[in-house]
């Protein structure tokens, strides 16, 4: 079996390298047999990471220890959903799990268009292939997974504790579509300038892949952060942690490109603009994933420890490299036919949103990297931390939530005074009205009252939306108003689902800022049956159990939540030990309101079982989740097929050449 | 004023701004990172500044009180013979024991007891698992 693997690995570096040459080749030369023996060799390269991947999975459920891989991320005792999850839970499997989702997507990608998009397909092929090459590339000379052990042992080292969690079964997977996904509509980009190809063919093609590519990346964010919370026990969600970063980072420029996207295919401009977007958004996600596997950031030494640094700078050159030479080189027929025409209108509008969110990308790069930069340039090490991140983005964001309030709704090309006045005058007045009663009611903190303001602006001029289209809607077809809302949905998914997306933008806003500035945070020291007072609640440490299974050993204390004098609820927050490795690992016990959550940590124990108890009220947290919830299902009414009767969408661009 | 102008003036203030921001939080907010011996030489280059100190905990030199969270112990520097000592109020790290690699981040406090107000303890990757020594 493990020869199968890292026979699979070669052929599928072989195949692939192959792929790329006569992919290329035939589209030069224009021979079309060979475009299809890069095509079968693109699926030979594909089925055989999926036949190495298939090894690994096996190997881990079946505790195969001769394969080091598997001795050290691990064991019997282990359960199967964790076996599963070790695939990605370690250096080499990760790798190996980035590859089979890359080729698992490439597969989707080959199938879609076997018989569409001819003129651009070797090229996707080609920059599909290139991107599994490096990574089977690594897999074959640098970190193989199928290494073995001269002994293999009777039992493994386990999966990493803060990894045995349910929320790390989903998160990673989530994360790779989301990082992996964005080389589809790359590809697509890099065929477009490789083949001339220069209209919005691309564009249409992978209008989905680009929807699913943000769907999961902001699905594997906000799951990292739910899994920060409920695992890393610090009481909060989002630390600015180069790993996180890493991967905030594509969102933003993706974020960007989503919406620059819109205005090319509406009016034929910011061409250049939305290739810059995609190619520094696919560099983003081969970045990030170097950050999370070299170490760079988190410690120097890693970087040379792994090997795997140079490699992935190498590819990233490349990939620039290559990338840029193709956009300059079709630059001149990449010039926009319309120039933008007033600075107040759609079109500016969404520029600026987009500068904004590079923007915000851009300084959250510059924080990442700036120990490194600090130290190549001045020879000292200086690093920032989160108040740093706080301090650049909070602004930009909330500048970004007010256009969010302004774009959608804002006339195309030049807005006039009456536009303004009819569209933003009720929401302005009710954003302004909403930052006076936040003022009023005691919120001292600029950035909250500036949120909780532009919020309700947002809110009133998406209510508006809604309301005048079911309006309109319900006098046309003269149906009823639910039946109507529906109907004003379905015909026009990507619109209303993009404001859906956007409500559940704001909630997350209003989430993330009351839970940071307003968190509430007490230590305390108590003995069995005493109590202590945090915000209105008072918790009495009532009990303190133990428990043990051949996995971990489990320190369990209970503690008696009550307000006002009644007893609302119990938490039991633990402290594990866990048997391989040795570790210590925290359990926090939190009870969720919308209005707050209460978390609580087992801190130490002494002596006669007293215990130290950090507890944290967080205000408004669960709307960060909530807020996701409502995003993830704006993005599929986005993409689902809901109404076969969609209306036609009516191109306003005047004049639309032929291009190629 | 054409609208171009115009775009170029909007874009540059963007742009102004962004950079300006990332200027004084880098200003505001930058932590020294160094060794425990880089920070008893640096005498008092880092006057006024938050520092991160990367040691070893010393072994047998962990005093910790329960009852006022209270921590004292020994950070020796990683290769040379020096050592601060640091001491800390709150929580116990889980992963905090002697012997362990950790960074302690606090203003500079010259040849005072180095007060910390952050103990980082682990290695934040989460990638890869702790040393157990099996290979």
């Amino acid at each position: 079996m493990i020869t199968l693997g890292t026979l699979a690995l070669w052929l599928a570096l072989v195949a692939s390298v192959y792929a790329v040459a006569a992919s290329v080749y035939g589209v030069l030369r224009g021979r079309a047999d060979f475009v299809a023996s890069g095509e079968r060799g693109a699926w030979t390269a594909m089925a055989s990471v999926v036949v190495a991947t298939g090894v690994m999975v096996h190997a881990l459920v079946t505790s195969d220890f001769s394969i080091r891989y598997v001795a050290g991320y691990s064991s019997t005792t282990l359960p199967l959903r964790y076996r599963i999850s070790a695939l990605w839970g370690g250096m080499e499997g990760s790798l190996l799990f980035w590859a089979f989702v890359l080729v698992l997507l490439s597969s989707l990608v080959l199938w879609q268009n076997r018989n569409r998009n001819r003129a651009l397909m070797p090229w996707v092929t080609a920059t599909l292939m290139t991107i599994t090459t490096f990574f089977v590339l690594m897999l074959v000379f640098l970190t193989p997974p199928f290494a073995t052990l001269p002994f293999a042992p009777t039992e493994g080292t386990d999966l990493n504790p803060l990894l045995q969690n349910y929320w790390m079964s989903i998160h990673p997977p989530a994360l790779y579509l989301g990082y992996v996904s964005w080389a589809v509509p790359f590809a697509f980009a890099m065929a477009a300038l490789a083949s001339g190809r220069l209209d919005d063919l691309w564009i249409r093609t992978t209008r989905r892949w680009v929807l699913a590519a943000w769907f999961f990346l902001s699905m594997g964010n906000l799951l990292g952060a739910r899994w920060a919370y409920e695992v890393l026990g610090w009481g909060g969600y989002w630390a600015w942690d180069p790993v996180e970063n890493a991967a905030f980072m594509p969102w933003l420029t993706g974020t960007a490109y989503l919406h620059s996207v819109m205005i090319q295919e509406r009016k034929d401009m910011l061409k250049v603009w939305n290739m810059v977007l995609i190619i520094m958004t696919f560099l983003l996600t081969i970045f990030g994933t170097f950050l999370t596997r070299s170490g760079v950031i988190s410690s120097v030494h890693s970087f040379t420890e792994s090997g795997l640094g140079p490699w992935f700078m190498g590819f990233l050159i490349l990939c620039m490299a290559v990338s840029v030479s193709l956009l300059l080189y079709r630059l001149d027929r990449l010039r926009p036919r319309h120039e933008l025409d007033s600075l107040i209108s759609r079109e500016s509008s969404f520029l600026f949103n987009n500068l904004v969110l590079v923007g915000i990308a851009f300084a959250t790069l510059w924080g990442t990297i700036f120990p490194v930069l600090s130290e190549w340039v001045r020879g000292v090490k200086i690093t920032v931390g989160p108040p740093f991140f706080n301090a650049v983005n909070a602004p930009l964001a909330i500048t970004l939530l007010f256009l969010m309030g302004v774009g959608p709704v804002i006339a195309w090309r030049r807005a006039s005074l009456a536009n303004l006045k009819r569209n933003f005058l009720g929401p302005g007045l009710a954003g302004l009205g909403a930052g006076l009663v936040a003022l009023l009611a005691g919120l001292h903190s600029l950035s909250a009252v500036l949120v909780v303001s532009m919020a309700v602006f947002v809110l009133f001029t998406m209510t508006a939306e809604f309301y005048h289209g079911t309006a309109a809607r319900s006098r046309i077809s003269g149906g009823a108003w639910p039946s109507a809302l529906l109907d004003l949905v379905t015909r026009n998914q990507r619109r209303y689902g993009g404001y859906i997306v956007h409500l559940g933008v704001v909630l997350m806003f209003l989430g993330v800022t009351m839970s940071s500035v307003y968190r509430v945070e007490e230590i305390h020291t108590v003995d069995r049956g005493q109590e202590f007072q945090i915000g209105d609640y008072t918790l009495k440490y009532s009990n303190m159990e133990t428990s043990s299974d051949d996995h971990m050993d489990r320190l369990i204390a209970t503690l008696q939540v009550s307000r006002g004098g009644e007893v609302i609820d119990e938490l039991k927050p633990e402290k594990r030990f866990y048997r391989k490795p040795e570790q210590p690992a925290t359990e926090v016990a939190f009870r969720s309101t919308l209005k707050e959550d209460l978390y609580v940590i087992l801190g130490n124990l002494g002596d006669n079982e007293t215990a130290t108890f950090q507890a944290y009220v967080n205000p408004l947290v669960a709307w960060l989740w909530t807020g996701g919830i409502v995003l993830a299902l704006g993005t599929l009414v986005c993409v689902l097929p809901l109404s076969t009767r969609r209306e036609q969408e009516v191109p306003v661009r005047t004049a639309r050449g032929r291009s190629a | 004023m054409s609208t171009r102008t115009r775009f170029t003036i909007g874009i540059s203030i963007i742009i102004t701004t962004v950079a300006f921001l990332i200027f004084t939080a880098v200003d505001q907010t930058r932590m020294y990172m160094v060794t425990v011996s880089e920070y008893l030489e640096a005498d008092q280059a880092f006057a006024e500044s938050t520092v991160r100190v990367a040691g070893r905990v010393a072994p047998g030199s962990i005093e910790w009180d329960q009852q006022k969270l209270r921590l004292n112990f020994t950070l020796d520097d990683m290769e040379q013979d020096q050592s601060i000592e640091v001491s800390y109020e709150g929580i116990l790290p889980d992963m905090f024991a002697e012997d362990r690699d950790v960074v302690v981040e606090g203003p500079y406090a010259g040849a005072q007891a180095f007060e910390a107000d952050t103990i980082i303890t682990s290695c934040p990757s989460k990638y890869e698992p702790e040393q157990t020594g099996h290979e």
